[in-house]
């Protein structure tokens, strides 16, 4: 069986700002699987960017990667299952009686044909599917201080939404980034200086967030950790 | 257009209007403070109409400082304009004075352009950064402000909006998963 990772639209711009995306084709090559997204995700990364005199260089990018069969574009996404998962997050927390529609259903997609090809990770560095999936309690507490308003919270829907995607393993575009540092593929950029290995990681990282990603300062402190282990 | 939604708007023109009524150096910041009030109500409704007042008083609030008397006189009586026709349920009459509203914000924003940048789309990727900030995702909120995610992202990734929460996965296991995904 062919190993999947879906990706959303959101770590491939950040890789793509933070001039990173070099790494995605040796990964894929290293993963040894195949790398998708959705049409949803590629309208949004090369179909909306080419018409953006600011992105279009960059959507240029994307394309070259699809062309040479890094991304591959999946076209069987489950209609059904991705607006059962996005009614149900979006019915999930309500304000005055109304409900917060929190997603897009392109947002979905990917994890939705995730659960289809039953593959374990996708690729998000969106903050709210992501906390909505590990962390819904997270989730009510974020709405109701920004909101300062009660936030009344579905209980039977959000639990439905966390254990349908219980089985999702979610990276992001920084831990793509760690995986490349570990391969060494950032290693033409280890500067001969003391402490060279912990400059380039600061640098590479600070630089994804900087693009993005979704992940606070303290985060970065225990992944540096981590890696210069 | 939705009764609550018409209440909201005409509330936050009315408040434009107060504020503008007469010149005062506090007015910009007044003005912050009610686009700011206007984008609870686009997060709660995602309505239009909503989202063109909350950008249109928010590119006031940009301009405002070198708008010359004649175009601060009618964007006054555009605004006010704008009320009565809403409130008489004449909606091409209001969207009118909100269009010609914005083509007096448009004239000012030739002196102030930011980074290169329409003001108008300016206080779009605001506007739409905010919505992130209540805790809409990037494609809701980007597609809210009709912006791409690239504007969306490549903004909010320079601020601390994205990055104001908990994290149930701690992130040196999330990077042993993502490790272990790869074979290392």
């Amino acid at each position: 069986m062919t190993k999947v990772i879906f990706f959303d639209a959101g770590p491939i711009i950040s890789l793509v700002m933070s001039r990173l995306i070099f790494i995605l084709p040796e990964l894929k090559k290293h993963y040894g699987g195949k790398f998708y997204i959705t049409p949803a995700v590629k309208k949004e990364l090369v179909g909306r960017p080419l018409t953006i005199k600011r992105f279009r260089f960059e959507a240029l990018q994307v394309m070259r990667l699809i062309r040479e069969g890094v991304l591959e574009v999946y076209d069987h996404v489950p209609q059904d299952k991705t607006k059962m998962l996005i009614d149900l997050a979006n019915n999930s927390f309500k304000i005055n009686s109304k409900p917060l529609e929190v997603m897009q259903s392109g947002e979905m997609e990917s994890v939705a044909c995730a659960l289809q090809e039953d593959a374990a990770t996708v690729v998000m560095d969106e903050r709210t599917l992501r906390l909505f999936i590990e962390n819904n309690k997270e989730m009510r507490h974020l709405l109701e201080i920004r909101f300062k308003k009660k936030v009344e919270i579905d209980k039977a829907k959000v639990e439905e939404f966390s254990n349908l995607l219980q089985k999702i393993n979610i990276i992001r575009s920084i831990e793509l980034t760690g995986v490349a540092y570990k391969l060494g593929l950032l290693d033409p950029y280890l500067p001969k200086i003391k402490g060279g290995k912990e400059t380039l990681l600061d640098a590479i990282l600070w630089t994804v967030k900087f693009n993005g990603c979704a992940v606070t300062e303290h985060e970065i402190e225990e992944i540096k950790t981590y890696l210069l282990k | 257009m939705n009764e609550e939604v018409k209440k909201e708007i005409i509330y936050d023109l009315q408040e434009a209007l107060k504020i503008l009524e007469v010149k005062e150096a506090h007015d910009v910041e007044e003005l912050k403070v009610l686009s700011d009030h206007g984008i609870e109500d686009v997060a709660l409704h995602k309505d239009l109409d909503l989202i063109s007042v909350a950008v249109l008083i928010y590119s006031i609030y940009k301009v405002f400082h070198c708008m010359r008397d004649e175009e601060y006189t009618n964007l006054k009586s555009e605004l006010n304009s704008a009320i009565t026709q809403l409130k008489q349920g004449n909606l091409g009459r209001y969207n009118k004075a909100i269009k010609t509203s914005f083509k007096i914000v448009r004239q000012c924003n030739a002196k102030v352009k930011e980074h290169l940048q329409d003001v108008m789309d300016a206080a779009k990727i605001k506007k739409g950064t905010a919505l992130l900030e209540k805790g809409l995702s990037m494609g809701q909120a980007a597609g809210l402000m009709g912006l791409s995610n690239w504007d969306l992202q490549q903004y909010a990734g320079k601020t601390s909006v994205i990055s104001q929460h908990n994290e149930k996965i701690h992130a040196d296991k999330r990077m042993m998963r993502a490790l272990k995904v790869f074979g290392l």
